[in-house]
Formats: C-alpha cells, sequence, structure tokens
C-alpha cells in the first residue's frame, strides 16, 4: 500500500511542482500574482482534451502543441491584465486577473460543459510493477515527463543567457535594463513560460484526475500554499513544497478522504502562516526571499 | 484601489446617491406583484450590503480579501441552521450570522497578520475553501451538496415575513441599516487615516496608526456584514445550498465593487441592481453572462477603476466649493514637562545589512529642547541611525531608552510613545486636503470628531505659516509647502522627539530660513530634534550640537563650528574641497 | 575639434516634486574622463541616471549627436551608454560568470572576449567566477559591477562613487584600473564625493552643488 502512496504522492506532486513553478516565475519576474493561473492548468487539460478528439493519439504526442497554445494565452495575459496595469497598486492587478480567470473558466464552459472530461494517457493505459509495487503506466508517465520538464527548466534558467537575463530582471529590473536587458520582454517571457508549464501539468492531470473547469481554484490555492511553504520566491522551495502537498493529500486521503485532506491542508497552511511566515525551509544568509 | 478623487475645490455633483433611490424605487416598482422579480430585488439587497461590507476592507483598508463570499454562506447556514432547529426570528439570525462570520474571519488573523497584499488575498482564499468543504462534506449538520430544504418563513419581532414584498424589503432596510452604522467609520479622522494607510502606509505607521490593525479589523467587520446579509438569504429562497459559500458568490461581491466604485454605497446599490438582473436579461446566454462579467470587470479595472458612478460624475458639469475652514484650536504644543537626564539614549547601536555594516556601535544622547544635527558622507548610516530611532528597522545589538525606559519597536508604537519623524519624500495623498492630510493621524470617527481634528491641525499649519494654503489640495502645494505639511503631520502627535531626515532639501533659501525659524520655535518649546542634513550651512546655526558619521561610526560630537573644523570630519565629508 | 560623444544642454530633473538638477551644461569628448564632484543631495546620482534615462528629464542629452529623448535605458544601453550605479547593485543571485554573461547585446564571441579583457582588468575576480555574487567583498562587488558595465563594450560608462564604501588599499586597484579604461578608448564620466578619489584618473574635474553644475575645480 505504502508504495502505491508514495508513486501517487509523486506523481501528484511533479504535476503540482510544474504548476507551482509558472506560479512563481511569474511572482518573481512581476511582483504579481496570477489570479489566472490556476485556470490556465485547466485551460491545458482541455485543450489537451480538444486535440485529442482531432488527433486521438498518446497525449505525450500532444505536449508540444499544448506548450505552445498555452504560452501563447500566457502572452495575451500579460497584454491584457498585467502590462496595462503595472504601474497601479496591487489591487488593480489582483482584479485584472480575476476577471482574466473568469473569462477562462467559463469560455472553457461554454465550450466544453461542466462534466468533467478524461484526457488521453501520456503513453498508454495499463499497469507497471516496480518491485513490490504495481503502479499505473500513467503515474510513473507523468514522474517523468514532469522531472523532465523540471530539468528542460532549470537548464534554461541556469545555463541559457535568456534564463540568466531573466533572473537579472526579477532580482534587479532597473539595473538589467541599465545593462541592456529587455525586462518588458523578459516579464512577458515569464508569462508565457509560467502558462505553458500550467498547460502542461494540465495535460499530465486530465487523464488520471479529469478536468472540469471548475478545477483553477484548487490549483492556484495549492500552487500558493506551496510557495509559500518553501519561501516565497524561491524556485526550489516551490518543488520541495508541492511535493509535500502531494504526498499529504495523498496520505490523508487514503487514512480519511479527499475532501478532509484538502481541508487540513489548508488549515495547516494558514497555521504556518500564523506561526512561520518565511516558510518551511531554512533560509540562505543574503539571500534574496 | 487606486485614490485619486476629484479636487476638493471643485465638487463634483453627487449624482450617486439620488440615481441609487431612484433605481431602487423603480426596481421596486416594476416587480410589483410579481413574487420572482420580488426575489430578485430581495437578492439586489443582499448583495448590495455584501458589497458595502467588502467596501470596507477592499475599498477602505486596503485588504485584498477573498473571503466574503465565504462570510455570506456562512451566514446563511447560521441563519437556516437556526431557523430549523430554534427559531427563525431574524433578531436572534441575524446577529448569530453576523458572530459565526465574524469568529471565522477572526480565526484567521494571526495567519493574515505578516502577509503582504496578494498572499492576504490567498489566504483569505484558503480560509473560504475551508468553509465550502465544509459545507459540501459535512452532511450531517449542512445537508451536504443538497443542502437544507424547508427552512420556515422568517419573523422579524415576532411578525411574520412570507417572501416577496416583505422580505425584499427587510433585505433593503438591511442594506440602509448596514450604511447607517458604517457610516462613522467612512467619515472622520479614522477614514483620513485609512487613506494614508492606503497611500504611504510607512508614513502612517510612523504617524502612530497600527495600520495591521485597521485593516485586519475591517476585514473581521466586513465579514460579519456579509454573515449579515447571507442570513437573509435562505429566507428568500426557502433553501441553503453550498451555492452560497461558492466563489461566485465572492466574484459578485467583486464585481458589484469595482464596477459601483470600491467607497461608495450607493454605487453597490446601482451596481447590485445591474449585476443581479443582467443575467436575467441574458436569459438563454446563460454561459456568456459570466464571461461578460469578467469581461466588464477587465474593462473597468482598465478605463474606469474608480467605478462607473463616478466616472459618471466626472462627466458631468462641477460646482464650485467653499472651502470651509474650522477655528484653528487654541491649544498648540503643550509645554513639556522637564526631563531629568536625556530624553534619548543609545548605546552601541550596531546594524549589518547582510555583508555591510550600517552602523559599527553608535553611541549618543540628546536632551529635551536639543537640536542635534547629524551629518556625514552618503552610506555613513545617517538614515540608517533614524531608522533604528524611529522603529522602521531593528537593530542587531545595542540599546536605546527614551525617557528613560526601553520601549516596543514597531514604528506606530514609538509614535504613540512620543517619537515622531519625518520623511525625505513627504507622503501627499491625491484627493486629500493640507488640511485632512495633517488631521488624518488624529483618531476618531465621525464629522464631530473630523472637525476637532481639523481645528488642532489648522492650529498646526497656522504656526508654520501655512493657513492659506490648508484647503488646498497636497498635489498642488510647492515642495516646501509639502515639507511644512509633513511636519504638522508629525506634530500632530504631541511628540517629544521629533526626527527629520534632510528637511531642507530641495527648499528655497526663504523657505530655509523659515524652516530653520519654525524648527528653533519647537525647540524651545522642550521638543528634542534630531536633524540628518546633507546641507552643513543650514545646521551650523541652527544645531546645538553637530554629530559626523562615517561608515557607521561616530567620528566627532560636539559644537557645530568645531566639528565643521574637526580635520576628521573636513577628511571624510568634504574631502578636498576649502 | 571632434563633436562631443555625450552634450548635455539644459538639463532640469525634479525628484519626487522637488528640483534635482537645473541648466546642467556638460560636454564629453570621445574618449574623454570627465569627473563631478559635490555633496550629498547635489545631484551627482541624478545627473548619471538622467543620462542613463533611469529618471525623466527635461533638457536636452545629445549621444553621438543623436538626442536621447525619452529613450528606454535598454536602448541607451545599446547605444553604447554603460553604468555601474551607486552601491554596486550587482546581481546577488547569480555567480560573477552569470552576472558578467547578461550584460549587453554582442554575439557571443565578442562577449567571450570582452569579458576575458575585463578580467584581465580586474583579475581578483578570476577565482570566483563561479561564486554568487553576495558572497563577495564589497570591493568585489565593485569591480564586478564595473566589469559587467564593460563586457556591453560601452563608448561611455557612468560610475557612480565607486570607491563608496571601500577601504583604501582595494582603491589602490581600482584607481589604475579605471584608468587603463580611460586610456582604452571608454570615455567615462564619474561621480565622487572628492577630488582626490578622481586623482590620476579624471582629465577634467567639475563641481556640482544644489544641483548645478559651477565651474571647473582648478589644479586637477
Amino acid at each position: 500500500m505504502l508504495p502505491q502512496l508514495l508513486i501517487s504522492g509523486l506523481a501528484l506532486g511533479a504535476a503540482y511542482a510544474l504548476v507551482a513553478l509558472g506560479f512563481v516565475l511569474v511572482l518573481n519576474a512581476s511582483r504579481a500574482v496570477n489570479f489566472a493561473h490556476g485556470d490556465l492548468v485547466a485551460a491545458g487539460g482541455f485543450a489537451t482534451v480538444a486535440l485529442a478528439t482531432l488527433l486521438p493519439v498518446p497525449a505525450i504526442l500532444l505536449l508540444p502543441a499544448v506548450l505552445i497554445v498555452m504560452a501563447a494565452v500566457g502572452l495575451a495575459i500579460a497584454a491584457l491584465a498585467y502590462f496595462p496595469l503595472s504601474r497601479r497598486p496591487p489591487a488593480a492587478l489582483f482584479v485584472s486577473t480575476i476577471a482574466v480567470g473568469l473569462i477562462i473558466r467559463n469560455g472553457l464552459d461554454a465550450l466544453f460543459g461542466a462534466a468533467p472530461r478524461a484526457g488521453p494517457p501520456l503513453l498508454g493505459a495499463g499497469l507497471v510493477e516496480i518491485g513490490p509495487a504495481v503502479a499505473s503506466r500513467q503515474s510513473i508517465a507523468i514522474i517523468v515527463a514532469a522531472a523532465l520538464l523540471i530539468a528542460l527548466l532549470w537548464v534554461l534558467l541556469a545555463r541559457t543567457r535568456m534564463g540568466k537575463r531573466l533572473r537579472a530582471s526579477a532580482e534587479d529590473p532597473e539595473m538589467a535594463r541599465a545593462l541592456g536587458v529587455p525586462v518588458a520582454r523578459m516579464v512577458a517571457f515569464a508569462f508565457a513560460l509560467a502558462a505553458a508549464l500550467a498547460g502542461a501539468a494540465g495535460l499530465l492531470l486530465a487523464n488520471q484526475f479529469f478536468v472540469t473547469p471548475e478545477d483553477g481554484g484548487a490549483l492556484m490555492l495549492k500552487a500558493y500554499v506551496a510557495a509559500a511553504l518553501g519561501g516565497w520566491g524561491r524556485l526550489a522551495g516551490a518543488v520541495a513544497g508541492a511535493l509535500a502537498i502531494a504526498f499529504f493529500e495523498v496520505g490523508v486521503a487514503s487514512l480519511l478522504s479527499y475532501p478532509v485532506a484538502e481541508a487540513l491542508l489548508y488549515a495547516s497552511a494558514l497555521a504556518i502562516l500564523a506561526l512561520r511566515p518565511q516558510g518551511l525551509f531554512p533560509e540562505h544568509a543574503g539571500q534574496r526571499a | 484601489m487606486p485614490a485619486s478623487a476629484p479636487e476638493p475645490t471643485q465638487d463634483p455633483l453627487r449624482v450617486g446617491a439620488p440615481l441609487a433611490a431612484l433605481a431602487l424605487a423603480l426596481a421596486f416598482a416594476l416587480a410589483w406583484g410579481d413574487p420572482y422579480a420580488l426575489r430578485l430585488v430581495a437578492l439586489s439587497g443582499l448583495v448590495a450590503t455584501t458589497a458595502l461590507g467588502y467596501q470596507l476592507a477592499f475599498g477602505h483598508a486596503g485588504a485584498i480579501s477573498l473571503f466574503q463570499g465565504a462570510a455570506f454562506g456562512l451566514g446563511a447556514y447560521a441563519s437556516a441552521l437556526l431557523a430549523r432547529s430554534v427559531s427563525s426570528e431574524l433578531m436572534l439570525t441575524i446577529p448569530a450570522a453576523m458572530l459565526a462570520s465574524g469568529l471565522a474571519a477572526l480565526m484567521m488573523v494571526p495567519a493574515l497578520r505578516r502577509l503582504g497584499a496578494h498572499a492576504f488575498a490567498l489566504a483569505t482564499l484558503a480560509g473560504a475553501e475551508i468553509l465550502r468543504l465544509i459545507a459540501v462534506n459535512w452532511e450531517s449538520v449542512t445537508g451536504g451538496a443538497n443542502g437544507l430544504a424547508g427552512i420556515p418563513a422568517a419573523t422579524l419581532v415576532g411578525v411574520a415575513l412570507p417572501r416577496g414584498l416583505p422580505v425584499a424589503l427587510v433585505a433593503w432596510a438591511l442594506f440602509a441599516l448596514a450604511a447607517l452604522a458604517t457610516r462613522a467609520l467612512t467619515r472622520g479622522p479614522f477614514a483620513l487615516g485609512l487613506a494614508l494607510m492606503r497611500e504611504a502606509p510607512l508614513a502612517a505607521e510612523a504617524s502612530g496608526i497600527d495600520t495591521a490593525a485597521r485593516r485586519l479589523s475591517l476585514f473581521v467587520l466586513s465579514a460579519a456584514i456579509g454573515g449579515a446579509a447571507g442570513a437573509l438569504h435562505p429566507f428568500t429562497l426557502g433553501t441553503v445550498s453550498p451555492e452560497a459559500m461558492e466563489i461566485g458568490v465572492m466574484i459578485t461581491a467583486l464585481v458589484v465593487t469595482v464596477i459601483g466604485g470600491s467607497r461608495r454605497p450607493a454605487g453597490a446599490v446601482l451596481a447590485a441592481l445591474l449585476i443581479v438582473h443582467l443575467p436575467e436579461w441574458l436569459r438563454g446566454f446563460e454561459e456568456l453572462y459570466l464571461i461578460l462579467f469578467g469581461a466588464l470587470l477587465l474593462a473597468t479595472i482598465l478605463f474606469a477603476p474608480e467605478g462607473l458612478v463616478a466616472a459618471l460624475e466626472e462627466w458631468l458639469p462641477t460646482r464650485a466649493k467653499e472651502p470651509d475652514l474650522p477655528t484653528p484650536a487654541q491649544e498648540m504644543l503643550a509645554a513639556q514637562p522637564a526631563q531629568r537626564g536625556p530624553l534619548l539614549a543609545i548605546d552601541g547601536i550596531e546594524k549589518r545589512f547582510g555583508g555591510v555594516t550600517a552602523l559599527a556601535g553608535v553611541t549618543l544622547a540628546v536632551a529635551a529642547g536639543e537640536i542635534l544635527g547629524v551629518i556625514g558622507p552618503n552610506g555613513s548610516g545617517k538614515t540608517t541611525l533614524l531608522n533604528i530611532v524611529g522603529g522602521q528597522t531593528d537593530a542587531d545589538a545595542g540599546g536605546l531608552r527614551f525617557i528613560g525606559r526601553d520601549i516596543a519597536s514597531p514604528p506606530h508604537r514609538r509614535a504613540a510613545a512620543g517619537i515622531a519623524r519625518s520623511f525625505q519624500t513627504p507622503p501627499v495623498v491625491p484627493g486629500l486636503t493640507a488640511l485632512d492630510s495633517v488631521a488624518a493621524v488624529a483618531p476618531g470617527f465621525g464629522a464631530r470628531m473630523l472637525r476637532t481634528a481639523r481645528a488642532r491641525a489648522l492650529a498646526l499649519l497656522d504656526s508654520l505659516g501655512l493657513t492659506e494654503r490648508a484647503p488646498e489640495p497636497m498635489t498642488a502645494l510647492t515642495p516646501g509647502e509639502a515639507r511644512l505639511v509633513d511636519l504638522a503631520r508629525a506634530l500632530m502627535l504631541r511628540p517629544r522627539l521629533l526626527l527629520l531626515d534632510e528637511p531642507a532639501a530641495g527648499l528655497t533659501d526663504p523657505e530655509r530660513t523659515e524652516l530653520a525659524r519654525g524648527l528653533r520655535r519647537l525647540a524651545d518649546h522642550g521638543l528634542a530634534l534630531i536633524v540628518v542634513e546633507h546641507d552643513v550651512d543650514f545646521l551650523i546655526p541652527l544645531a546645538d550640537r553637530l554629530a559626523c558619521l562615517e561608515a557607521g561610526r561616530l567620528i566627532a560630537l560636539g559644537a557645530p563650528a568645531a566639528v565643521r573644523q574637526d580635520p576628521k570630519v573636513r577628511a571624510a565629508y568634504f574631502g578636498a574641497a576649502a | 575639434m571632434t563633436a562631443p560623444l555625450l552634450a548635455i544642454e539644459g538639463l532640469a530633473v525634479d525628484l519626487a516634486g522637488r528640483p534635482a538638477l537645473r541648466d546642467v551644461v556638460l560636454a564629453v569628448a570621445p574618449g574623454e574622463a570627465v569627473g563631478f564632484i559635490g555633496p550629498n543631495g547635489a545631484g551627482k546620482s541624478t545627473l548619471l541616471k538622467a543620462v542613463m534615462g533611469l529618471v525623466p528629464a527635461r533638457g536636452t542629452i545629445r549621444f553621438e549627436g543623436a538626442e536621447l529623448g525619452q529613450l528606454a535605458p535598454e536602448r541607451r544601453a545599446a547605444l553604447g551608454i554603460g553604468y555601474a550605479p551607486e552601491g554596486r547593485r550587482v546581481f546577488r543571485g547569480l555567480t560573477v560568470a552569470e552576472n558578467l554573461d547578461v550584460a549587453g547585446a554582442a554575439g557571443a564571441a565578442e562577449r567571450a572576449r570582452r569579458t576575458e579583457a575585463a578580467l584581465n582588468l580586474f583579475p581578483a575576480l578570476r577565482p570566483h567566477l563561479n561564486r554568487r555574487a553576495w558572497q563577495l567583498s564589497g570591493g568585489q562587488q565593485q569591480m564586478l559591477a564595473i566589469a559587467r558595465a564593460l563586457v556591453a563594450g560601452p563608448k561611455l560608462l557612468l560610475l557612480d562613487e565607486p570607491s563608496l564604501g571601500l577601504a583604501p588599499i582595494v582603491l589602490e586597484e581600482l584607481t589604475p584600473a579605471l584608468a587603463r579604461i580611460a586610456a582604452g578608448g571608454t570615455a567615462l564620466l564619474i561621480a565622487e564625493q572628492n577630488a582626490a578619489r578622481l586623482r590620476g584618473v579624471a582629465g577634467r574635474v567639475v563641481e556640482i552643488s544644489r544641483g548645478r553644475l559651477s565651474a571647473l575645480v582648478p589644479g586637477s
């Protein structure tokens, strides 16, 4: 039973990690929370469902298209809801991104209906034996795919010039501009990247967990909790936080029930915010939070 | 929300309230006799009340909350459960609902206290989700996903309230009651303080305003009002279900608040009537109307962020407004009681930021009635020193005693203890006059306290030579005048010690003379002053003593002329200049 | 008489409503090193920020003959203006090597060449290439800030109090490095608190006080 739970938790955590990473990327680059971020996951899931009806292939083949489509959506959000309001107080961005989320959520509802839909599996259905455990192929595929995407993200941020410029822009936008870095473009890039990651998470989740237009709210909340646990703004922390959330969810759900797991998750998050607002993981001296 | 408002010298025709009354009367008239239409009118009243509560947190306190829908739903469930098991008397269910929602909000306060804007929003969302999950899953109590049916009709002081017109009237009576009850909160010095808090939180803190306390208490109050509105909801339907808790209610409250105007009760009325009736007019395009809400919300925040009512009022002709100045209060700064020993004593203060040492053990004392000037090159630690005394930063080591006692460090507590501070960039709240900018730091609610606060503020502005400028909007003042207004703001707190950060920067020569004269008068009254300045020539005739910092250390302390000639000071500060 | 690289005329800047700079007139020839001194609050940083486009300014700033107008900072950097600000402002979370990689628009080969040249100027940075910038000392951070700006290959380098907070022994390394940069053909515009810090680097020193430039400091 335990190995089963571990694998389910890992798979869920891997998908959550993608969502949380995108959330933190935008947070760092723009100092803003995109309240439509969760809805982008649902959008990615439905995009997968839609593409699969046209092209009945394993989801892994649909992934590049979903990434591109969602990246475009991310750019659109930046153009509509972020850039026009970047000089206004945070409340304005809150309203604009909530509005965008509303449009996405209800657009999905209008196009696809409220009933849960299943996306195609990544590779194929079926079970796989790993030592004493028997896991679904989908779970393993999710873990591997997410790990690959996270690795690619790491390469992008740490090894490519664009990634370094993005990190510099996030840290000190004015100084970056004085060095010739087109900071506005970096922010747009962050939005696109975050949306692509969210869409990928949607694709990964759509088969085992189904997708409904209302999924966005809970996913947004979990991304936030992951980011807060990991130390607001730290990418590695967000991944750790996402895994922690997933294991908690899967563990408590197996003992009690899924709704109880969620409620306890949020209650624990609030408790942690009350007692240790800087997150669970130790801070590095001298590093920007 | 963006705080700009029309210039107070020109008063826009306030069409909001009459329009709202008209629209409401129309709504009732059109719905006459039609139970379904009356239910919509009742619902509009509940939405308006919920939005009114939300305005307190979101519009006035600037707290980005996503809890209001949950507050409404919790109130609905509390009321429904009471009605089914005890009594459907509104005088019982409404207060009970308010208590339930208020308590739920209160329980979230420890988690919310130290969160920044967007994190706050998401934390309130977490709280809302917990409540929704309980409502959906605690079937034995809440009826689960289907909710509870068979809610008896409400009674008001024993009189039965059938659905239809009576409930609709009560719903709007509730709104009127809530609007009246919160009136004093949104007028008076407290409300001005909220405006200062939204625009210049540091200055507000330094003026003794406990921004966290204000924000959180308004958050709890807003939830309670949402609960009150929710309490009536089961009586409009006869049932309660998790729909009353869902994000849709929150979104509705947000849309109504943004479209109506985040601080406009009349706007809440108009927007609520619009938003509740819109789906009816769009019958047949169900999914589209929610998308339309989203588009409307986006368009409003992009193009009319103050709300549609405010936008409408901008369009209409204005009329000149009479500036009404109160009589200045007679009392000014009370003479300070004699103080034995130094007023402020700091000992071995150290502060490091990462690898950089800002202060490396500074010791000095300031006596009542003394003006201490602080000079030093860039990076010498002058502003850090001021921040530590003012409470904006905590020292890493060393002691600080004020009037012989240790004092708590949050800036608003230091201000209450008697340490006031001015800032390099004086806070300018758009839409506030100079007079109101100063009155904003006084405590109190309602029009009468406002008059008292304004009288005191005017007296202070008088003493600084700003009588004529008092009714002008802050945005119309010169930088020198804004500095003096900031000084008046600091003096409103009747401080014993005043911290000034480069007060003479950017001032013309006559303004500098006037400022020096004003500061000298304050010291003669017994105030102690610490003045950080680059312009040494300004300090030489003014200061009783001069302190020079370099690289976080005190390298000279004494009579101004002597310090200026000190070779260490010349080397550090003047370098090659004569 | 060559045309000036940088020509400032009638520059006025307001900061937070108060006048920070008024009627500034200044010219820097190609390859010239000009210093300006003045006490805090005089407007030194503001002047450099105005040239870099980081604060809104009135008046004329011409670079290589072309009026800069409201051009964004990143475009000015592309034109050849480099900036080493007050307080260094290195990217603390990035390594030294990453800090150096961020600047400039040129191709990889050109940037590699310039990075190598910058490291030759500041050999103290070499052992720390893979260290995160927050771990460097103040002097090393200052060198990094200058090296970083150089990688973009500027024709004019703006330096805001490069000696601030540095121990004299570090200054002994910094001053010749700056002189070498100037000798290499890059124009310098350096703000400092006193003229002593500019000795050996600036050919001409101007004084700035209360937002206005005054006459040349004699004997510099």
